[in-house]
């Protein structure tokens, strides 16, 4: 009996173990086909759309994080997404040309400013601005977090922080013209180690890069969800008063999640900075917060493969129709939400994962018996 | 010594909300390894006494003893850490778990953010975790969704959540509601084998379950304890007789006052 139970452990460990090759060999391969065969079959402005589109999936997935697996609708996540790429952003204001006269980035001269402001010069270094991408806004969202979870606030009351936390901000970095250029935000960037920041090569570098660290993520994530920390989020999602009852406080779980999940937005801004050449107060607006929550609701809730396609789809699917019809695009993306929330509650993959491979199947067959009894 | 003897002493309690007091003043003690039954018409406030004990609602005066430790500055998760489990009157399951997952999660000693992180299951957590998928009857449906499970399944899935937690004190609410005869009669056997190890209180309505499982009856109403005894001893009690099946007003109340310092 004993022998029998551990050789049944055994044989699911090792499916376990086949099953996981099988996804890390995947993802190489999606990897190696956008690093390598993507740049041949796309126009540069194509790969640059898809580039900034991948940086999105990072932020789609912490927002999965939170949202499908732990509950919390955060409309914030901007906040996090505008702090990561303004980290990076001021590194790169700050590689000043040795013949310029001013040894300030060039708005701060615009305005009058004579001397870089105290809180600009750890950015001279590299290594302090990557990790501020990631770990300023992950220290934002632990305190916050551990502020809100500790006081028990969830549900809409904890969206409305958030929301409220993105109206603090924008009105912050877009009023600060001499600190940050107000509402012109960081652009205009020249060089990073040298190199010019606007060339086809950087770019691609760039480019690769941002799947590097999508990968790397997905990584993350799948660790952070597939486990037994994994299974806890899912029960503090359905009920967290009846974990607390299990013995487990659940505030420190949310918060954990809550300051990756923003970790990984400032990490997502930071490489979309990169590729589009603009830090902007924008990126805390309230609508764009709300537009990442559309792209993980799009692609299916609680799955990281539905939160990456869901980013990469309603972005191409805005690009696309942006393109033909500029003025309706808004338009549209608010009837996506309406109709995957009406129709496909879980999300597209989540669709796909019950009744949709039936679905489809069906319509198939549909559509193939009256092409075959047609001659008769 | 006499405080070690007690898992749980009650010291005059009252919860009031808004001014209305769900337990009033109410005193109530229990044994070792004791099975108790608390029993009481519906606004009893049996569910509050849960509540408190929990750590979900905190006394407005008075206090509750666990091992001889009060309890009053604990949270739910520090209560349940101590060793008290709880299983509510509806089931309440992690519904997008399996069985499985459910019972590890509660079976799982290391509570902590990062215990939990980095901790992996051990053989011997994997063995208790599939004797008591046996013992709820449930290895077959190990795997699946928690929420496709029927509801007698779930009620028994609960309680084997609170059994996997090892608690020294479960307090069982309502466990036999909406199962078949066949069922609440198992029910009971599982109850009572746990007690003696494990000391279990637990409500309910049901009395011919209570007359199944019921050594020692504490009778609650409008707050306060009404009455404690064997089954027949409470069955017998014109006070008891007199709540459930209704008195007129003036009588009640003299009853009641009776009844709540004998």
């Amino acid at each position: 009996m004993t022998a029998d139970a551990s050789l049944g452990t055994q044989s699911v460990d090792w499916a376990k173990r086949r099953a996981l090759l099988i996804e890390v060999g995947i993802v190489l391969a999606i990897a190696l086909l956008l690093i390598f065969v993507a740049p041949a079959v796309l126009t540069s402005f194509r790969l640059n759309l898809l580039g900034r589109f991948l940086a999105l999936a990072i932020a789609a997935l912490g927002i999965d994080l939170i949202w499908g697996y732990t509950g919390m609708l955060s409309l914030g996540h901007g906040v996090f997404f505008g702090l990561g790429g303004y980290a990076i952003g001021m590194h790169l204001k700050l590689q000043i040309p040795p013949e310029a006269t001013d040894k300030l980035p060039d708005f701060m001269t615009l305005y009058g400013v004579t001397e870089l402001p105290g809180f600009w010069l750890p950015f001279h270094s590299f290594s302090f601005s990557v990790l501020a991408v990631v770990l300023v806004p992950a220290l934002l969202g632990a305190l916050l977090g551990y502020l809100v979870f500790r006081n028990r606030i969830r549900g809409v009351y904890f969206s409305i922080l958030t929301q409220a936390m993105t109206i603090i901000f924008f009105n912050f970095f877009n009023g600060q013209q001499k600190l940050i250029n107000g509402t012109n935000g960081l652009t205009d960037f020249k060089t990073l180690f040298g190199a010019n920041v606007s060339d086809a090569q950087t770019q691609l570098v760039f480019y690769s890069l941002t799947i590097l660290v999508l990968a790397l993520v997905y990584a993350l994530c799948r660790a952070l969800t597939s486990g037994r920390f994994g299974r806890l989020l899912v029960a503090i999602r359905d009920d967290e008063s009846r974990v607390r009852f299990s013995g487990y406080d659940p505030t420190g779980f949310k918060t954990l999640v809550f300051a990756i999940s923003a970790g990984l937005a400032g990490l997502a801004g930071a490489l979309y900075t990169l590729q589009t050449g603009s830090a902007s107060p924008r990126a805390m607006d309230i609508a764009f917060s709300i537009e990442m929550v559309i792209w993980v609701a799009v692609g299916g809730r609680a799955s990281l493969v539905g939160a990456i396609l869901g980013a990469l789809l309603v972005n191409f699917a805005r690009s696309l129709l942006s393109e033909q019809f500029p003025e309706v695009w808004l338009f549209l993306q608010g009837g996506l939400f309406l109709l995957v929330v009406l129709v496909l509650p879980s999300g597209l993959v989540g669709w796909l994962r019950t009744s949709g491979w039936g679905q489809v199947q069906a319509w198939l067959h549909r559509l193939r018996r009256p092409a075959r009894g047609s001659p008769t | 010594m006499t405080t070690n003897s007690k898992i749980l002493e009650i010291e005059n309690l009252t919860v009031s909300f808004d001014g209305f007091k769900a337990l009033n003043h109410l005193n109530f003690e229990m044994e070792v390894g004791e099975l108790r039954v608390v029993i009481g018409p519906n606004g009893a406030g049996k569910t509050t006494f849960l509540d408190v004990i929990t750590g979900k609602v905190k006394p407005t005066e008075g206090r509750v003893l666990f091992k001889g430790r009060t309890l009053r500055s604990l949270a739910e998760h520090q209560i349940a850490i101590l060793g008290v489990g709880r299983k509510f009157q509806t089931p309440r399951v992690y519904l997008n778990l399996s069985p499985r997952e459910n019972l590890e999660l509660s079976y799982n000693r290391h509570k902590g953010v990062f215990a939990t992180l980095f901790g992996r299951s051990s053989t011997p957590g994997r063995r208790k975790v599939a004797e008591l998928l046996e013992t709820v009857g449930l290895t077959e449906k190990a795997g699946i969704q928690a929420g496709l499970l029927s509801h007698g399944e779930k009620q028994w899935l609960e309680i084997g959540m609170v059994i996997a937690q090892n608690p020294d004190l479960l307090l069982v609410d309502e466990p036999v509601a909406g199962l078949t005869d066949e069922e609440t009669e198992k029910t009971g056997e599982l109850l009572m084998s746990l007690a003696g190890e494990h000391s279990v209180l637990v409500i309910e309505h049901d009395m011919v379950f209570v007359r199944q499982i019921a050594r020692q009856v504490t009778v609650l109403h409008e707050g306060s304890r009404l009455c404690e005894g064997t089954i027949d001893q409470v069955q017998a009690d014109p006070r008891v007789i007199a709540v459930y099946l209704g008195q007129p007003e003036s009588e009640r109340s003299v009853e009641l006052v009776e009844g709540v310092n004998p």
